[in-house]
């Protein structure tokens, strides 16, 4: 098991949005044009250059109202779709140390199967560079020992970075002092995939249904396809327009970020 | 703030009003949120709005802006009824027992000595009553009608929770949850604080809305203790700083206060017309060690020490009346350093109507912002502020500033912790700091005055401004000249203490002979052999109450938390093991040999060696202080339930903003008669009629004040990029505005155009009887940079506390249309 993890404790979050700006600088990400449409959001979803978004989900509560502050970006997943899904190799990878899941764009053909692949859609494609792109899990800063740049600029301690039992242990204590007040309080991540889990984890103080979030996540149903009966069928650089197009034939195709973001590969 | 940021860990019940502590003070709130994973504490958010604080809190209690009085003097009612309060603190450490005069009165909402006209009250009759031996009459029984305590009770009476329920709309069981969640902390093994910002400094009663918080905290015991306290959460980083080296009109560095036209003449009259007992006493020390350092070898004993020198008051010279003054044409130029107008002043047209009459204005900054291009938008110049360029002379400078991560100095954060930091990077072209460019405008003064031989000159030719050649170095040289240093040897009983040229090592070597000079008393000890700013021994996690004594330094003399002689009984013992910040140690060996001193987690707020059982003296540092008075920069030693000093009454009393939609339930003086209301065409004041809905203005996380620091940065532009307000979806259905619709809002004083924001998170309210919405409308916004759209300030009046003349941005009236 991977040894490093990023524990968000919902219940500390106050949505400041530090990790975000934090995210695009460490980064050097461009800003994404927003217009006001409602809400604090402001931006409906990740983007290619939004890596690290911030949902705001407003509901009335006891006469009150309830405001859900939620930092979210890839969850890092140990055997995770993204990676079983990419047809490049070394593409889409996934650290067996620390347990950061990585693109490498300079392999990345930009077939998106990795984007239909995520339960959680956090792969976004960039039609303009022709890859996808995420949260990189501040691999660089990582590598040298220091902590990914969300969590460091986190003021409240909501985003923690550490060894990944320890952030577990901490996370189980964290669920149980919560639940006197959020009585659906629960870890979210690490039961994923049949025990195998996220290498970012959740404390949730409502059902992850609430938050937009699959209760089980589980890859695509084409993926299981891909990775057991095509792939083994194919060479490597050969196919991939056609494969790509059976696969989106099969799934229901990806969710381009740009509205004409067309070319499903560069094959 | 009485304590700070890492003390909030201590708390048991912690009550943010009139702050957005989450949202505007995202690093600070740590310790709150420590506070409630490791210390069990109960939060509570009471805010008209729900903000990203209360999302956080256990419980948000919903009111209507301008109704913290009414809210909070329930709360000293409740407490008092129930005998909720700390009994043994309340009779010994406050002023509960003293008798005031028989000539003090209260009726209808107005005190004794009101001049309605002038619209100011003469305090004389809210003096306490003394003996024959002209020290003030106690009854320690606290049973005496004209007791401050049996006075509090009377007045506050009145504040039943029926009565606070009408004014503040806010639910009967929401009120006593909070009521009981202090309530709790009367004991000594509890404590509880109240955070604040300027949801409760800007209205034209901002001062008392503190001083009834202050006063809850005497009746609970909550003042001098850890996780107590009354913690002011500043605006920027530095404005505590600013406020103790007096970016005031008001006053002098280290609080000592600006001398009046009249009433100081000289030196002698300005220094006898202080304290006579209390801390205070050393304050000629101060003012003359201020003089010092102001004017060196010029300032003698001879000459007053140039007394003359100083501007004396010739009565209100606040920002608002700055701006009036100049719409008259009576200021000729401005400079702008760190400060927008034209998007952070109140009545944005009144900004405009200043600006205007200027002949000159220098604009110095990181960006080009309102200020410096005003003449391209009047914010009365009808929806869409157009302005005629033509028709403005004034010209206008500007300056590229550095930014804080370009220079070295030291901030001084709201917990009073003086920390130093380094410079990170060199600024871009010509950008200069802001010492650099104040020194080398004083420079070039000195140049242009240099061979006069007029008098009135001489406060510039005079004016010490060595910091020598290296620009680099001045941050470090400023800081050390505010600690102070010796002129000549500091004697004590005929033996120095400290060498001449040596620096002071504390304000207590402060001299009014001349033989010392210091920029800001407050601050002696923070540069005395080493640059304690920069200090960096932190305690160990989880150690002790947070005190950190080796991180920075905190004014003054290094204390963290104030008054804390309270948290021991009268015989020295900690009133409370679980609380516990200093005791007495009468074991102890001093250096001159005597026994005893003050020992513990903190330093003492009191005299080091002062026996809790010492009688007060007429000599020394602490005239009139006994061992058992813990406040001792008062003169009777005690915390204030009843106090003359404020402009508009003994007692915080609850008034209508001066503009509301509703009368006032408790009263028939609707506003504070003492209310200052500037006179100007472009002030309108508004009425419900026209205006129905209550506005109050905010602050968010994303920008900064007025923006331009944060409008231009790109991705903070990203998320907050256009000006909206928040609105109730009662409301919006009424009015038949969708989320995201670009609406009008009106004040008597403009109109804006912005978005809305439709939540539940604003609910309307039920005041007197009467259905009240109310509006929230966050700032920042201006026509510069990335993120652009309409100033806030246009609608705010030009209204102001009486006591600080803080505008009154928290609750005013407005209308709102669809479209825009």
């Amino acid at each position: 098991m991977p040894k490093l993890a990023m524990f968000v404790d919902v219940t500390k979050c106050v949505g400041c949005r530090a990790c975000t700006v934090a995210c695009k600088q460490w980064n050097k990400l461009p800003m994404d044009k927003t217009h006001f449409t409602g809400s604090y959001q402001n931006l409906p979803d990740l983007t290619p250059t939004t890596y690290r978004l911030v949902t705001f989900k407003e509901e009335p509560f006891g006469g009150s109202v309830s405001w859900h502050l939620l930092s979210h970006s890839c969850f890092h997943c140990n055997d995770a779709p993204c990676v079983k899904a990419c047809p490049v190799p070394g593409a889409m990878t996934q650290s067996a140390d620390k347990g950061y899941v990585a693109v490498d764009r300079k392999k990345c053909i930009g077939c998106k199967y990795c984007v239909t692949a995520c339960p959680w859609g956090i792969p976004k494609y960039e039609s303009k560079s022709e890859v996808v792109a995420k949260c990189t899990f501040c691999a660089e800063r990582v590598e040298n020992n220091l902590t990914t740049a969300c969590a460091k600029s986190c003021p409240t301690g909501a985003i923690a970075f550490g060894d990944r039992d320890g952030l577990l242990a901490a996370a189980k204590k964290r669920v149980e002092a919560s639940k006197k007040i959020f009585p659906k309080a629960q870890i979210y991540g690490p039961g994923a995939y049949g025990g195998k889990g996220t290498n970012v984890f959740y404390l949730l103080k409502e059902e992850p249904s609430f938050y937009g979030l699959p209760p089980e996540p589980v890859a695509s149903a084409a993926l299981g396809l891909w990775k057991d009966v095509l792939r083994p069928l194919t060479g490597w650089g050969i196919g991939a327009t056609v494969i790509g197009a059976l696969i989106h034939y099969l799934a229901k195709g990806p969710a381009d970020y740009e509205e004409k973001g067309e070319g499903h590969g560069r094959s | 703030m009485t304590n700070h940021f890492i003390d909030m860990k201590n708390a048991d019940v912690i009550v943010i009003m009139g702050s957005n502590f989450a949202e505007n003070h995202p690093v600070g709130f740590q310790w709150v949120m420590e506070a409630v994973e490791k210390n069990n504490a109960l939060l509570i958010h009471v805010d008209p709005r729900f903000t990203r604080t209360s999302a956080v809190a256990h419980k948000h209690v919903p009111m209507r802006s301008g109704s913290d009085i009414a809210f909070l003097g329930g709360m000293i009612n409740h407490l008092l009824a129930g005998g909720k309060i700390d009994r043994d603190y309340v009779a010994n450490y406050t002023n509960a027992p003293f008798i005031i005069s028989d000539k003090y009165a209260f009726n209808e909402g107005v005190f004794s000595g009101l001049d309605a006209e002038k619209r100011s009250y003469n305090p004389e009759s809210w003096q306490y009553e003394k003996g024959p031996d002209g020290k003030p009459k106690l009854d320690p029984t606290l049973k005496h009608p004209r007791s401050v305590f049996q006075l509090l009770k009377a007045h506050y009476s009145r504040y039943d929770i029926e009565t606070v329920v009408k004014i503040t709309g806010t639910r009967k069981e929401d009120v006593l949850f909070v009521y009981d969640a202090m309530a709790s902390t009367s004991v000594p093994d509890r404590s509880g604080f109240f955070a604040y910002a300027m949801g409760w400094t800007q209205h034209s009663n901002g001062v008392q809305h503190i001083r009834t918080a202050a006063m809850i905290q005497l009746l609970l015991g909550n003042m001098g203790v850890p996780g107590g306290g009354i913690n002011a959460l500043r605006g920027h980083a530095n404005v505590q700083g600013a406020t103790d080296l007096a970016v005031l009109f008001h006053d002098l560095p280290g609080y000592l206060g600006l001398p009046a036209q009249g009433a100081h003449a000289n030196l002698k009259e300005y220094l006898d017309k202080g304290p006579k007992a209390g801390f205070w006493v050393n304050r000629p020390a101060f003012v003359v060690s201020l003089l010092k350092a102001w004017y060196g070898d010029a300032a003698r004993k001879e000459n007053d020490f140039c007394f003359d020198y100083l501007p004396k008051s010739k009565g209100e010279h606040s920002f608002q009346q700055a701006f009036n003054v100049m719409a008259q044409g009576k200021i000729k130029g401005a400079v702008c350093l760190g400060q927008n107008p034209m998007g952070a002043g109140p009545n944005a047209g009144q900004m405009f109507a200043g600006l205007s009459k200027l002949d000159w204005l220098v604009s110095v900054d990181f960006f080009v912002n309102e200020t410096a291009e005003f003449w391209k938008s009047n914010p009365t110049g009808g929806l869409g502020h157009k302005a005629d360029p033509a028709a403005i002379k004034a010209e206008v400078f500007v300056f590229p500033a550095a930014t804080v991560v370009e220079k070295s100095g030291s901030f001084t954060n709201s917990g009073r912790w003086i920390q130093w930091h380094e410079q990170g990077s060199k600024s871009p072209g010509d950008a200069k700091t802001d010492a650099v460019f104040t020194i080398r405008l004083g420079r070039e003064l000195k140049k242009l005055y240099a061979g006069s031989a007029e008098k009135k000159d001489r406060p510039i030719l005079d004016m010490t401004w060595d910091y020598g050649e290296k620009e680099e170095e001045i941050p470090a040289r400023v800081l050390k000249e505010i600690n102070g240093y010796a002129v000549k040897d500091v004697l004590k009983d005929g033996k120095a203490v400290v060498k001449a040229g040596e620096q002071l090592p504390s304000f207590i070597f402060m001299r009014d002979d001349g033989s010392t000079a210091g920029g800001c008393w407050i601050y002696t000890g923070v540069f005395a052999k080493e640059n304690k700013a920069a200090s960096r021994k932190a305690d160990k996690p989880g150690e002790g109450i947070g005190s950190n004594l080796g991180w920075s330094f905190a004014w003054p003399a290094n204390r963290r938390i104030l008054y804390n002689r309270a948290s021991a009984d009268l015989s020295g013992k900690p009133r409370s093991d679980r609380k516990k910040v200093i005791w007495w140690d009468a074991g102890a060996v001093n250096p001159d040999g005597k026994k005893g001193k003050w020992a513990g987690l903190d330093v003492p707020d009191f005299g080091a060696t002062m026996a809790p059982d010492a009688k007060p003296s007429d000599k020394g540092l602490f005239v009139g202080i006994g061992g058992m008075h813990p406040f001792i920069m008062n003169p009777e030693g005690r915390g204030r339930l009843f106090a003359a000093a404020l402009k508009d009454g003994p007692f915080p009393e609850h008034y209508e903003p001066v503009e509301t939609p509703v009368d006032n339930v408790l009263s028939k003086q609707k506003s504070s008669p003492v209310a200052k209301i500037y006179k100007s065409d472009k002030n309108p004041i508004g009425t419900p009629d026209k205006y129905p809905y209550v506005l109050t203005t905010y602050r968010l996380t994303e920008h900064h004040l007025a923006g331009a620091m944060t409008r231009n940065l790109p991705w903070l532009a990203e998320l907050m990029p256009n000006l909206f307000f928040e609105i109730s979806k009662e409301l919006a259905s009424e009015l038949g505005i969708k989320p995201g619709e670009m609406c009008t809002i009106s004040s008597a004083r403009g109109a804006i155009k912005a978005q809305a924001c439709v939540t539940d998170r604003l609910k309307p309210m039920t005041i007197a009887g009467r259905k009240v919405h109310e509006i929230g409308l966050p700032w920042h916004w201006g026509f510069k940079g990335i993120a652009v759209g309409d100033v806030a300030n246009t609608l705010v009046a030009s209204v102001g506390d009486p006591n600080v003349f803080i505008q009154e941005s928290k609750a005013l009236l407005c209308d709102v249309k669809k479209g825009g």
